[in-house]
């Protein structure tokens, strides 16, 4: 469905993020990109979204296909008409604009026709919406916020979610849930998700399989299960080393000699 | 007393016109962050081709107010699509020299193209007044300008909150990329943000001609009108239908009542004035957005 | 400028010095040389001409310094002048020396500006520019209300020391020389303290601030010192029309200046000299094409004169700004780079 083939990312024309990285996404899959701070995750997402056009970046090498057809040199409109959603870091809403309206902005690249069920639809994913549908989504907290943020990536009938930190300041029973959502929605419309995450425990129970992305280059994936069990990721990224045993800096060196993966 | 009263009507009449063009920058200054200082020059250049549509080729009145229209829709566009495409993320030094720039050019080819002269405008409303109970007098052009700006602005509220490119550029105008990434057509939300903005100021410019003549110095009512943006908040276009028409007011009552003090010309002085005090003490306007800024 | 590679800094006074090659010093004194023997080989027309040109200057440096330098957008810019002249000619008939005069109109223009600057301290971009606006429609409006602004008044020609300025050939010396004074004090004033702390505004006033740069201090100094030029400036141009009246500070030509440092450059005193020289070009190009003009389309002929400059000039600006933004010195320092690095450039 969605492939990279050695794709790598300038900004500038001179500063090179990602170097040279391929990834796959099937139909209904969940994919997790997992990494640690500037490693290039959201870079890929934006990449394959178009929005890296705003940023003066640009796919320099390689090239990004969606359903056979070439995206990298797409607008961010274009590739959400093709059905790709981009759910961006941060929670960018449309402040001052209400929840519904929000929403509605989601529907405004298709016709009117189904509108109105997609509306309901997103309101049974996220009932809490409905209870606030007039309120003006600056004054959400984070958590309902994020929820209008994928709600409205919703209204525009996807056929891939990238998912860009959506557990990011939000309460962890709220992050559950939201995930929850996330996979109901996985489950009944058949969306694939491509997810950008902080939280690697949470990532890789949600996803059916992951990259982990250091320096701009993938070095390590495979089925979220098998991830799950590597040593070094449970090392690193999910905290577990020799379960409860506690910690001593003594070997703090040695392990960060042993993070280098290449 | 009944002299206040008129004062205040012919304010108000006046003031909503500052309202309706101040609301063709206001949509463009949310939608692109560009404050365009040309606006005044645009409403003028609308007059002058109102002007030849009807008295130099004597085109029927009501076919030349839709074909200025249109000239005005064109302006729009052909301005966006050739001078706003480099302007974004552009320093603000370099916008405003080019939308003033542009301005000064607009207003060199009209003094060549209709001369220095004050032109009178052709008549749009039949002159007289009416007197009502004795105390205030209407005359009727002040009466259609009101009906006139009243509706131009009902019909764009339904525009803008009713309709999905208002709804497109309520988004675009509260962050742009986000509304690229849900599948807006963000350029296209901007040609149509700049072509409403020039119908505007066509409409402004024909009524507000028909009181004070077609002359290039009528182009100042554009920075009347940025004054009235900015003192109302630039965000916020309730705040501008507020503002205008009471600045209007103020300015009317102003020239009737200390302009004998410092023989003439407070009319014109007031707007900036006001907006003088009203940047010192909120920055932001009096109903606008508290900017907040981040190192 | 001017320097060959290889050739490097080894302790800061050299780095903040004046002139810093002897090559350079052979262009300061070769072009100072000219400036003066300029107008015993150029006819009157084209004196008029560098006149214009070192007035604009004068002007266009506090420019340089206020918006190029300090970021503070100022479209009041001929409005301080205005107020620099309206001081300085009552002065001046009144027989105060004129150096005396000269440093009054700066004063004046520059308590004026440092009013009208207050606004600064709280908004910034459009909103500023808007007030600085409006600042130029204030202060036309209370010198034609209160100092006889649309009449004016009459200069008589300076003297200094019984030497009177009483051609545009010894008026001349006087404009050339000050605006190389200015010159002089502009270039001390960005490699000392104020000029950093100038920078450091226009780069981000928080930011700067935070770095312990008093932001409201240094924004009305300014503020001072930009409009001490325009005052300066002002009363030079008067003292070269004979005559001071608002109408010589228009709006039009205060875009003009800013226009002149954006096509020079923003924040160097090159590209100021450039920018100048650049566009009053232009200008002059009109100037001269317009009667040519009216002779091809009689019908248009009357209002010919007075449009075809301002039309010149604005579609110059329009041009420039949307095809090289950052100026001729920008595009200077690239060829100069291209040539120095020959023949490794692309």
């Amino acid at each position: 469905m969605l492939q990279l083939v050695n794709v790598e990312v300038r900004y500038h024309e001179v500063i090179l993020v990602i170097r040279g990285i391929s990834l796959e996404v099937q139909p209904g899959q969940i994919v997790s990109l997992l990494g640690a701070n500037g490693a290039g995750k959201t870079t890929i997402l934006k990449a394959i979204s178009g929005i890296l056009h705003h940023e003066d970046g640009k796919v320099s090498e390689g090239f990004v296909n969606f359903q056979g057809r070439r995206i990298d040199k797409l607008e961010p409109y274009a590739t959400a008409e093709a059905g790709i959603l981009h759910v961006m870091e941060g929670r960018r809403i449309f402040e001052h604009l209400s929840v519904e309206e929000n929403l509605l902005t989601g529907a405004i690249m298709h016709g009117n026709g189904k509108t109105h069920s997609d509306l309901e639809k997103v309101y049974t994913y996220f009932p809490k919406l409905a209870s606030v549908r007039k309120r003006t989504a600056g004054y959400l907290s984070g958590g309902e916020q994020q929820m209008v943020v994928i709600g409205r990536a919703l209204m525009g009938r996807p056929k891939l979610f990238l998912l860009d930190e959506p557990s990011l300041g939000i309460a962890p029973l709220l992050i559950k849930e939201i995930f929850d959502i996330l996979n109901a929605i996985n489950r009944d419309e058949g969306i694939s998700m491509l997810v950008v995450e902080q939280n690697a425990r949470i990532a890789l129970d949600f996803s059916n399989y992951g990259y982990v992305l250091e320096n701009g280059r993938i070095v390590l994936d495979g089925p979220s299960d098998k991830i799950k069990q590597n040593e070094d990721i449970k090392e690193f990224y999910l905290g577990l080393s020799e379960l409860g045993s506690r910690r001593s800096y003594k070997d703090f060196k040695h392990y960060s000699r042993r993070k280098r993966w290449l | 007393m009944e002299n206040i009263l008129n004062y205040i009507i012919a304010g108000l009449a006046n003031g909503c016109i500052y309202s309706l063009v101040a609301i063709g920058f206001v949509l463009i200054y949310k939608s692109s962050g560009i404050l365009n200082f040309a606006q005044g020059t645009i409403v003028i250049l609308n007059a002058f081709v109102f002007y030849s549509f009807t008295i130099q080729l004597g085109i029927p009145m009501v076919i030349a107010i839709l074909l200025t229209l249109a000239f005005g829709a064109l302006l729009g566009f052909v301005i966006e699509r050739f001078i706003l495409d480099r302007l974004i993320g552009q320093p603000i030094l370099a916008v405003i020299i080019l939308t003033l720039a542009f301005s000064e050019f607009l207003k060199g080819i009209m003094n060549l193209g209709w001369g220095t002269d004050i032109l009178s405008a052709p008549q749009l409303f039949p002159r007289g007044n009416i007197t009502i109970l004795n105390i205030v007098t209407l005359d009727y052009s002040r009466i259609a300008f009101l009906v006139i700006t009243f509706f131009l602005i009902i019909i764009f509220a339904i525009f803008y909150n009713k309709t999905k490119i208002g709804l497109a550029m309520k988004a675009t105008s509260d962050d742009t990329i986000a509304a690229g990434s849900v599948g807006i057509r963000v350029r296209r939300v901007f040609v149509v943000t700049w072509i409403i903005s020039c119908i505007t100021a066509a409409a402004g410019g024909i009524l507000v001609t028909n009181v004070m003549g077609i002359h290039i110095q009528v182009a100042e009512i554009g920075f009347k009108a940025m004054a009235v943006a900015l003192v109302g908040g630039l965000q916020s276009l309730p705040g501008i239908i507020i503002i205008g028409p009471a600045m209007g007011i103020i300015e009317f009552l102003s020239a009737a009542y200390l302009d004998p003090l410092v023989d003439g010309g407070m009319r014109d002085l007031v707007p900036f004035i006001i907006l003088l005090i009203v940047l010192i003490f909120r920055p932001s306007g009096i109903f606008g957005w508290k900017h907040i800024e981040r190192i | 400028m001017w320097r060959p590679s290889g050739l490097f800094h080894v302790n800061y006074s050299q780095e903040i010095a004046f002139v810093q090659t002897p090559f350079q010093w052979v262009m300061l004194v070769l072009g100072l040389f000219v400036t003066f023997a300029l107008p015993l080989f150029i006819p009157l027309d084209a004196l008029n001409f560098f006149i214009k040109a070192f007035i604009t200057i004068t002007a266009v440096l506090g420019l340089t310094l206020l918006t190029g330098n300090c970021g503070q957008i100022s479209l009041g810019h001929t409005a301080f002048m205005a107020v620099g002249a309206f001081v300085g000619a009552p002065l001046l008939n009144q027989g105060v020396p004129l150096i005396l005069c000269l440093i009054m109109a700066g004063l004046a223009g520059g308590i004026v500006g440092l009013i009208f600057g207050l606004p600064a301290l709280r908004i910034k971009g459009f909103y500023l520019a808007f007030a600085t606006l409006a600042a130029f429609y204030v202060i036309r409006f209370i010198l034609i209300h209160y100092f006889g602004g649309v009449v004016g008044h009459n200069v008589p020609p300076p003297s200094i020391l019984g030497f009177s300025f009483n051609s545009d050939f010894r008026i001349y010396y006087l404009i050339a020389s000050t605006c190389f004074a200015m010159t002089y004090f502009t270039k001390n004033i960005t490699r000392c303290k104020w000029g950093r702390a100038f920078i450091a505004i226009r780069d981000h006033d928080i930011a700067a601030n935070t770095l312990g740069v008093n932001v409201y201090f240094y924004k009305l100094m300014a503020f001072f010192i930009g409009c001490f030029y325009a005052g300066v400036a002002g009363l030079v141009l008067s003292i070269y029309m004979g005559w001071a009246s608002v109408d010589h500070y228009s709006l039009t030509n205060c875009i003009w200046y800013l226009g002149m440092i954006i096509v020079g450059g923003m924040h160097s005193i090159s590209g100021a000299y450039l920018g100048v020289f650049f566009i009053l070009g232009i200008e002059e190009m009109g100037i001269v094409i317009a009667p040519k003009l009216a002779e091809l389309f009689p019908q248009l002929a009357g209002s010919m004169i007075g449009a075809v400059p301002i039309i010149f000039v604005g579609l110059v600006l329009v041009l420039f700004i949307m095809i090289e933004p950052r100026g001729l010195v920008h595009r200077w320092e690239i060829i100069k780079t291209s040539i120095r690095i020959f023949p490794f450039s692309n």
